[in-house]
């Protein structure tokens, strides 16, 4: 596995625990319950986020080989493939974020506006994943998109 | 585009040369293991820079290494 892979790993699993710590503490604020164990799943969450960002960190540092690139020609063309997807899915579900409060509020209806930045969130957060994801299955096609002539 | 798809022999010559490993050759070219292994097995067409560079390292032409068929 190389380094882009790795950061690609990092990212996805990273996007699934912050999404997990967001929904935990949505559950927390939604029920006021007293039950202990999920207050301290939200303190052990982000606390199991920091640890995993530092594990890979220290994996990051260790390469294959001294003189190994960081990125090379074929990860630089991956890593363009993957931003396309993402811009095109970025630009798909802003679209789709913006027509769902309308389909389910009416054209007068009206929205809060702290879900505003919740919703470019999400977004992104969303795009991130799909970037990601798709450096992921582009390294294990192994590029097949790529050797048509 | 046609349905030409290119060849190579690097596995042969890396053999040829003393069994060179796929992370030495990576190292000598500049890029990561992965896109040795990526080549070698037709799943990435490398630029014509790369191309040279691996020719180079086994003292051949671009031809002798890859085969557009």
């Amino acid at each position: 596995m190389n380094r882009m892979q790795k950061i690609a790993w990092v990212n996805l699993i990273g996007c699934f625990l912050v999404a997990m710590q967001i929904g935990f503490l949505a559950y927390l604020m939604l029920t006021p319950s007293k039950v202990k164990y999920l207050k301290a799943a939200a303190v052990l969450l982000p606390g199991i986020l920091v640890l995993f960002i530092g594990y890979f960190c220290f994996i990051l540092r260790k390469k294959q080989s001294p003189a190994e690139p960081d990125v090379d020609e074929r990860d630089k063309l991956i890593s363009i493939k993957a931003a396309q997807v993402a811009l095109i899915s970025l630009c798909i579900l802003l679209y789709i974020a913006t027509a769902i409060p309308i389909l389910m509020f009416g054209i007068d209806g009206s929205l809060p506006l702290y879900m505003l930045p919740l919703i470019n969130v999400s977004i992104f957060m969303i795009a991130l994943t799909i970037y990601n994801a798709t450096i992921l299955i582009l390294y294990g096609r192994g590029n097949k998109w790529e050797t048509r002539h | 585009m046609g349905n030409e798809t290119l060849n190579n022999n690097i596995r042969r010559l890396r053999f040829d040369a003393g069994e060179m490993t796929q992370q030495a050759l990576a190292d000598k070219v500049g890029v990561t293991r992965q896109t040795i292994i990526a080549i070698e097995q037709g799943g990435y067409t490398p630029s014509l820079v790369l191309g040279m560079k691996i020719a180079r390292t086994f003292n051949k032409t671009v031809e002798e290494v890859f085969q557009l068929e």
